[in-house]
C-alpha cells in the first residue's frame, strides 16, 4: 500500500502560495490630472460605461439604478459623471406658484427662463407696494370724491323724488304721509292736523269713504315705490362700483404696463398679469377706506387682498449654470414631493398658494436626482409617489392621505409641474433583483443597470493603477505621504479584503479607513510619513477593538467550557471550521463535527436540520453527501444504514455547505471504525461524485484553528484541509506563513473525498481495482466491508421477524 | 320749573317739534347768547299725530325695506313718539353741552297749550320759533307770553 505521508506532502501547500506579497518597489509618481480622474473609476468600466449610458439617454423609462455594496464609492463617482453630463445641459427653467384667482384651491404654475424668476418675484412685490399707495390714494382724489359724491346727490335725489310724488299726491287728497323709523304711515288731516277716531267718525260717511279709498290707493302705490327703492340703491351701487373700477382701472392699467411688455416674450405671464389687472378691479372697493367704525376684526385690510398678488419662488436656476444634480439624503415624502403647509390664525389653520413647497423632484427637474433606495423602501409612500411622478411625468402636491383619498376637508391642489428629471437610485444589489422580479413597474422606469464591482483583477498594470488610487485618496484626505513598503502593505490588505490572492478589494470606503488610522498611528509617534509598521498596526489594533467575541470563543475553546481536541484521534469526530461575521469584522474557529452510525434504514440524519437549526444550503449539502456516500459504497446493495451528524455545542443557526466534508470524513471514520487526527481540521463542499469544492472564508477558517493551536503549543501535526480550488484564495497571515515554513503548521489542498479522509485518518483511502474491490485494509475497504454487513444484519433480522410473525 | 335769578343770565326760549331743522334753530340761539353766559328752555310741542293716527282703525304702517305692512297700534305710537322726543332732547343736549349751555327740556302736548304758562312762569328775553308754528293753536299762546318773538324762516 502507498506511503500516505507521500501522499499528505504532495497534497501540502507551500509557504509561497499561502501569501502573495505585493512588491514594495511599486511607483509613487502622482498621476496626471486625465490619468488621475480615470483612477477614480478604477476597475468600474463597466458601471461607468452604464452610467454614461444611462445619463445620457434622453429617452422616457431610463433612469439609472447604481448596484453594488457598500464602500464602493459609488456615490462619488454617480455625483462626479452626473455634474459632468449636467455642464453641458445648462440651467433649466423656473418655477413659480401664483394665485389662480378663478379658483384659489388650485394654484397656477408659472414657468419662467432660468434665473428670471426671483426678478419676476420681486417685480410683482415692488407692484404691489405701489399698488398699495396707488389705488387708496385714487380714491382720495378730489376728483373721485366729486363723482361720487355727484352720484350720491343723484340717486338721493331719485328717492327723494319718489316720496315726493306720493306726498303731493297725498296732500292734495288731505293725507299725511308719516315717517317712522321703519317705514312710512298714512293718516287723513284737516287743517293740517292728523284726525284721530272721534274726528273721523264726526265726518259724512262719503267723506269717509273717499278718505278710506285714497288711502288704499296711496298705500299700494307708496308700497310699490317703497319697492323700487332697492332697486334704486343697488343702481346706486353699481355705479359707484363702475366708478371704482373705472378708476381703478386706469391706475392699474398704468402700472402693470410697464410689467406686461418686460414679459411680452413669455404668454402665460402676461395672461397671468391681464388676471391681476382683473382681479384688483373687481376688488377695487376693498382698497377704498369705509366711512364709520367697525369692530377690528371685521375692518377690512387691504393687504390681505394685496397678498394674493404675490410670487411664490420654488424653483430658480441661474441662468448660464449647469443643470441641477441634487441628492436627497432624506427622502421623506414631503422632501421628495413637496408639501402644502398651513398658519395658525384664530384657531383654524390656513393656506393658500404661498404655502406651496416643493421638493427634491421638483427642485432636480430638467436635471438629475440622486436617491438612496433603501431610505426610500424604509419611508412610507415614497416609493410609490416617485413611480407615479416618473410615470406621470408630473408632480402633483398633495399629502399622501390627500392621495389615498382620505381627507375630505377642502385643501390646495396646486397645478402640477411637469417633470424632466433622470433619476438615479443607489443601492445594494439584492435590493435591485428584489424590486426587478417583484415590482412589475421597476423595469419600465429604471431600465439602466450600473453593477458596480467588488473586485479588480490583480494584474501588474491594475496595481500600478491601485497605487497611484491610493496617493490620490491620500492627498483627498490630506494624509502624511506613505513609504512605498506601505503602499505595498495596504494593497496586500486590499486583497485579503477580496478573500482572492488574484484580486484587489474595490471596497474605497474601508480603504480609505485603512489610510486614515495609518495616518494617525504614524502622526501619534510624530513621523512625517506613513511606514509600512503603522500599516501592520493600523490592522492589529483596529482588528483588537472588534475581536472580542472572537477571543471569547477561543478562550471558552481553551477553557474546554467549548470541547475542541487538538491532539490524538477519535472514531467519528472531526474539527470543522466556522465563520462568524459581524459585519465588519469576521472570523474563524473549529467546530466539532460527530457522527453516529448503526443498522438502519437508509436515512443520513440532520440534526441541524431536525431542530430547524439548518439553513436550506446546510440541509442540501447533507443530501448530497447522503448521495455520495450512497453512490460511492456498496452500489448493489440496499444501503441499511442509519447515521446522524451533528455539530457539537452549536446552539444557534447553521448554513452553508462548507462542512460537509468534514461530516462526510466524520461519516466514514464511523462506518469504518477508522479514528480521525484531532489536530487536522477540515473545510470544503462535497458534490456527489466526491469532489470536494471551494468555500467562502478559507483565510478566516485557517487563522480561526491556527490561533486554537498556536496557544495549546505545535507538535508539528497541526494543519487544515482546504479545497485545492481555494488555494489561489489564499492570502493569510505572515505569522502562519512562517509556521508553515517552520513545519510547525501545515496546509493541505484536497481535490477528492479520498485525499481528505487520507490526510485526517493517516490510512489510505484506497481505489477500487479491476476485482471492483477497494484494497484490503483501506479506509473505502472497510467503509464498505461494514456497509455490506449492515446490510446482511438487516436482512436477516427482517427474515427473523417476519418468520415469527408467520408462526404466529 | 327752576330758573337761575343772576341779573346777566340771557335767558332763552326755544319752541320746536318733530321737524324742527334744529341746526339752523341753534345758530339762532348761539346768536342771542353771544359771550354772555345762557339758560335755555326747550319747549317741545308734540302734535299728537302720531296717537291720532294709531286711533283710526285702518291705519297701517308701510314697511321701507319691503312689500309688507302692518297695524299702526297705539303703543307702537307711543314709542315712535318716545323716541322722537328723546332723539330731540339728546341732539339739543349735545349742543347744549358744547356751549356750556344749560338746557331745561320740557314737553307740551298739542292739546295742552293752555298749559304753556305753567311751564313758562319766568320772564325770557326771547322766544325763537320756527316760522311754521304761525298756523298752529299754540303760537296764540306764544303771543300772550311777555317776551320778543322770532320767527325763524324755516321755508327753503
Amino acid at each position: 500500500m502507498p506511503d500516505f505521508r507521500e501522499h499528505a506532502s504532495a497534497l501540502a501547500v507551500p509557504a509561497a502560495q499561502l501569501r502573495r506579497g505585493c512588491e514594495p518597489l511599486i511607483s509613487a509618481a502622482r498621476a496626471d490630472q486625465e490619468k488621475s480622474h480615470e483612477l477614480t473609476y478604477l476597475g468600474q468600466q463597466r458601471a461607468v460605461e452604464s452610467l454614461r449610458f444611462g445619463i445620457q439617454m434622453e429617452r422616457e423609462g431610463y433612469n439609472v439604478f447604481v448596484l453594488g455594496p457598500i464602500g464602493s464609492n459609488r456615490h462619488e463617482l454617480v455625483k462626479g459623471l452626473t455634474k459632468a453630463r449636467a455642464s453641458e445641459k445648462g440651467a433649466p427653467d423656473d418655477w413659480c406658484y401664483v394665485n389662480n384667482f378663478s379658483n384659489p384651491e388650485r394654484p397656477r404654475a408659472l414657468r419662467l427662463p432660468p434665473g428670471q424668476a426671483p426678478e419676476f418675484h420681486d417685480k410683482m412685490h415692488s407692484l404691489i407696494e405701489e399698488i398699495r399707495l396707488a389705488i387708496p390714494a385714487v380714491f382720495e382724489n378730489d376728483d373721485y370724491r366729486n363723482q361720487r359724491k355727484a352720484l350720491e346727490a343723484e340717486t338721493q335725489k331719485e328717492v327723494e323724488e319718489q316720496l315726493r310724488r306720493i306726498e303731493e299726491q297725498a296732500k292734495k287728497e288731505e293725507i299725511a304721509v308719516l315717517q317712522t323709523p321703519t317705514g312710512y304711515v298714512l293718516a287723513p288731516l284737516h287743517d293740517g292736523k292728523v284726525l284721530d277716531d272721534k274726528e273721523f267718525e264726526k265726518l259724512p260717511s262719503d267723506k269717509q269713504e273717499s278718505i278710506h279709498a285714497a288711502i288704499q290707493r296711496l298705500s299700494e302705490e307708496l308700497e310699490a315705490r317703497v319697492e323700487s327703492l332697492p332697486r334704486l340703491r343697488k343702481r346706486h351701487h353699481e355705479r359707484i362700483r363702475d366708478l371704482d373700477r373705472e378708476v381703478t382701472s386706469q391706475t392699474v392699467s398704468v402700472l402693470l404696463e410697464e410689467l406686461k411688455a418686460d414679459y411680452r416674450d413669455l404668454p402665460d405671464v402676461v395672461s397671468y398679469l391681464d388676471d391681476v389687472e382683473q382681479d384688483l378691479v373687481a376688488n377695487a372697493k376693498e382698497f377704498r377706506q369705509e366711512d364709520g367704525a367697525t369692530l377690528p376684526f371685521f375692518r377690512q385690510d387691504s393687504s390681505a387682498v394685496l397678498a394674493s398678488y404675490e410670487v411664490n419662488l420654488v424653483v430658480s436656476n441661474e441662468f448660464g449654470k449647469p443643470a441641477p444634480v441634487v441628492y436627497e439624503p432624506n427622502p421623506s415624502y414631503p422632501n421628495l414631493i413637496g408639501k402644502i403647509e398651513h398658519r395658525a390664525e384664530m384657531g383654524a389653520l390656513l393656506t393658500d398658494f404661498r404655502m406651496v413647497r416643493v421638493g427634491a423632484l421638483q427642485q432636480a427637474n430638467g436635471g438629475y436626482l440622486i436617491l438612496d433606495i433603501h431610505r426610500i423602501l424604509g419611508r412610507p409612500f415614497v416609493w410609490e409617489a416617485l413611480k407615479q411622478a416618473l410615470f406621470a411625468r408630473q408632480v402633483r402636491i398633495e399629502s399622501p392621505a390627500d392621495a389615498l383619498g382620505f381627507v375630505s376637508t377642502t385643501t390646495l391642489k396646486p397645478e402640477p409641474i411637469p417633470l424632466d428629471v433622470k433619476v438615479i437610485l443607489i443601492g445594494e444589489r439584492w435590493l435591485y433583483y428584489v424590486l426587478s422580479n417583484y415590482d412589475k413597474e421597476f423595469s419600465s422606469l429604471f431600465k439602466v443597470a450600473a453593477d458596480f464591482d467588488d473586485v479588480l483583477d490583480r494584474s501588474d498594470d491594475n496595481v500600478q493603477a491601485f497605487a497611484q488610487l491610493t496617493h490620490q485618496r491620500i492627498e483627498s484626505c490630506k494624509l502624511l505621504p506613505f513609504e512605498a513598503p506601505a503602499v505595498a502593505r495596504v494593497i496586500e490588505q486590499r486583497v485579503r479584503g477580496a478573500e482572492d490572492s488574484e484580486r484587489l478589494s474595490m471596497n474605497i470606503r474601508s480603504l480609505d479607513d485603512l489610510l486614515t488610522q495609518a495616518d494617525y498611528w504614524a502622526r501619534q509617534r510624530g513621523a512625517s510619513s506613513v511606514s509600512v509598521d503603522d500599516v501592520i498596526r493600523a490592522i492589529k489594533r483596529r482588528d483588537h477593538r472588534l475581536s472580542r467575541v472572537e477571543e471569547r470563543v477561543i478562550d471558552a475553546i481553551q477553557r474546554q467550557t467549548i470541547l475542541i481536541d487538538t491532539s490524538g484521534s477519535c472514531v467519528g469526530q472531526v474539527n470543522g471550521l466556522a465563520v462568524v461575521d459581524l459585519g465588519e469584522y469576521r472570523f474563524g474557529h473549529p467546530v466539532r463535527i460527530t457522527a453516529t452510525t448503526r443498522v438502519g434504514t437508509v436515512d443520513v440524519v440532520d440534526i441541524e436540520r431536525e431542530v430547524e437549526l439548518g439553513g436550506a444550503i446546510h440541509s442540501k449539502g447533507m443530501l448530497i453527501l447522503s448521495a455520495a456516500l450512497s453512490a460511492r459504497y456498496a452500489p448493489e446493495i440496499p444501503l441499511s444504514l442509519h447515521g446522524s451528524v451533528v455539530f457539537e455545542q452549536s446552539y444557534s443557526g447553521v448554513e452553508g455547505d462548507s462542512a460537509s466534508v468534514a461530516e462526510l470524513c466524520a461519516l466514514l471514520s464511523s462506518i469504518a471504525n477508522v479514528p480521525v487526527r484531532q489536530s487536522i481540521a477540515c473545510t470544503g463542499s462535497i458534490n456527489q461524485l466526491g469532489r470536494i469544492q471551494a468555500v467562502g472564508g478559507v483565510n478566516d477558517k485557517i487563522e480561526g484553528f491556527y490561533e486554537v493551536c498556536r496557544q495549546r503549543g505545535f507538535d508539528g501535526s497541526h494543519g487544515v484541509v482546504i479545497p485545492r480550488d481555494n488555494v489561489k484564495h489564499l492570502m493569510l497571515a505572515e505569522e502562519i506563513v512562517e509556521s508553515v515554513k517552520k513545519k510547525e503548521f501545515s496546509i493541505y489542498a484536497a481535490q477528492h473525498i479520498d485525499e481528505a479522509i487520507e490526510i485526517l485518518t493517516g490510512n489510505i483511502a484506497g481505489d477500487r481495482g479491476s476485482d471492483d474491490q477497494f484494497p484490503e485494509g483501506s479506509v473505502n475497504r472497510k467503509v464498505e466491508d461494514r456497509l455490506i454487513h449492515y446490510a446482511r444484519k438487516r436482512k436477516t433480522f427482517l427474515e427473523t421477524t417476519n418468520g415469527d410473525k408467520q408462526h404466529e | 320749573m327752576e330758573t337761575s335769578n343772576t341779573s346777566d343770565l340771557r335767558r332763552i326760549l326755544l319752541a320746536v317739534t318733530e321737524t324742527s331743522p334744529l341746526t339752523r334753530l341753534w345758530g339762532v340761539v348761539a346768536e342771542h347768547l353771544a359771550d354772555a353766559r345762557g339758560e335755555l328752555i326747550t319747549i317741545f310741542i308734540s302734535d299728537d299725530r302720531w296717537h291720532r293716527a294709531a286711533s283710526l282703525p285702518f291705519t297701517r304702517e308701510i314697511s321701507r325695506i319691503g312689500r309688507t305692512n302692518v297695524k299702526f297700534t297705539a303703543k307702537r305710537a307711543e314709542q315712535i313718539d318716545r323716541d322722537v322726543v328723546d332723539r330731540t332732547r339728546l341732539q339739543l343736549q349735545r349742543l347744549a353741552d358744547e356751549a356750556e349751555l344749560r338746557l331745561v327740556f320740557e314737553v307740551l302736548r298739542d292739546h295742552q297749550t293752555t298749559q304753556l304758562h305753567d311751564l313758562v312762569s319766568v320772564e325770557h328775553d326771547v322766544l325763537i320759533v320756527p316760522s311754521y308754528l304761525r298756523g298752529w293753536p299754540v303760537y296764540a299762546e306764544f303771543a300772550r307770553l311777555n317776551c320778543q318773538i322770532l320767527l325763524v324762516d324755516t321755508e327753503d
